[in-house]
């Protein structure tokens, strides 16, 4: 990478890099808050335990919006790059273990962050925003941007 | 504490607006069509399904008929919210209004 394109790039981390992060956190928080009935159902036909489904119903949302809250502010902003990452973390394993058939059957997708894509489309969603929190991460803890 | 970041509450509130408009609507009852009633799983929380009535045009007394035994015979969902398992296509209990299931018999065709 030369220096000017990878000037450009740190700046764009460092500029774009938490917002990104925000509005996923928040749009997901609260698109799941607003229909909340809905994304029980969904939750409901997930390959999960039947009684972990109005947990995560209510959970779910509540720590979305709390990692966008934690983004906000620069003493909290720690605080919620690692809820990001475990968040992420947790939604690209639960992704690749249906992409890799680990349940014994495919769930329906209408309950992701974008309702129109694919499974695997999600999964590299994911992972590109999972890649975008480890660098923020890192930016942040090494030169506390 | 230091101030909060306004270019990220910008940002936050532009998700917030963003999701609120992408919210899932709920079905309105035109948007509802009727299902003939076929079994409920073990557990109850799934009612399955062996035809979308208002899919194939079927008119009661014409098509199909409900006999007098008292069970579910048709009830009203959302086509959107249809699942499918090993067992066959079904509606999860929650998103069946009760309003909508018809009790007065068994689903039976009339020829």
């Amino acid at each position: 990478m030369t220096t000017k394109v990878k000037g450009h790039f740190i700046a764009f981390l460092n500029l774009a890099g938490p917002g990104l992060l925000v509005l996923l956190f928040s749009y997901a928080g609260f698109n799941k808050l607003f229909a909340l009935k809905d994304f029980s159902g969904t939750l409901s036909n997930q390959p999960i335990p039947h009684a972990l489904a109005p947990l995560l119903a209510a959970g779910l949302p509540c720590l979305e919006i709390l990692t966008a809250g934690f983004l906000l502010f620069p003493r909290t902003r720690t605080a919620g790059l690692y809820l990001s990452l475990g968040l992420l973390t947790l939604f690209t394993g639960y992704v690749a273990a249906i992409l890799l058939h680990f349940f014994p059957r495919t769930p329906c997708n209408c309950g992701g962050l974008f309702r129109t894509l694919s499974w695997q489309e999600h999964f590299w969603v994911n992972v590109a925003f999972l890649a975008l929190t480890v660098l923020v991460l890192r930016r942040h803890l090494f030169f506390h941007l | 504490m230091k101030k909060i970041n306004l270019s990220l509450l910008i940002i936050a509130l532009l998700g917030i607006g963003a999701a609120y408009a992408n919210r899932p609507l709920e079905a309105s009852p035109n948007q509802l069509h009727r299902y003939s009633f076929l079994s409920k799983s073990p557990d109850g929380s799934k009612m399955y399904y062996e035809f979308d009535i208002t899919a194939q045009g079927w008119e009661q007394g014409i098509d199909y008929s409900c006999n007098s035994t008292p069970a579910t015979c048709t009830f009203l969902a959302d086509p959107t919210r249809a699942h499918i398992d090993a067992n066959g296509p079904f509606f999860w209990v929650w998103d069946v209004p009760g309003s909508g299931i018809q009790n007065q018999g068994v689903f039976e065709f009339l020829d």
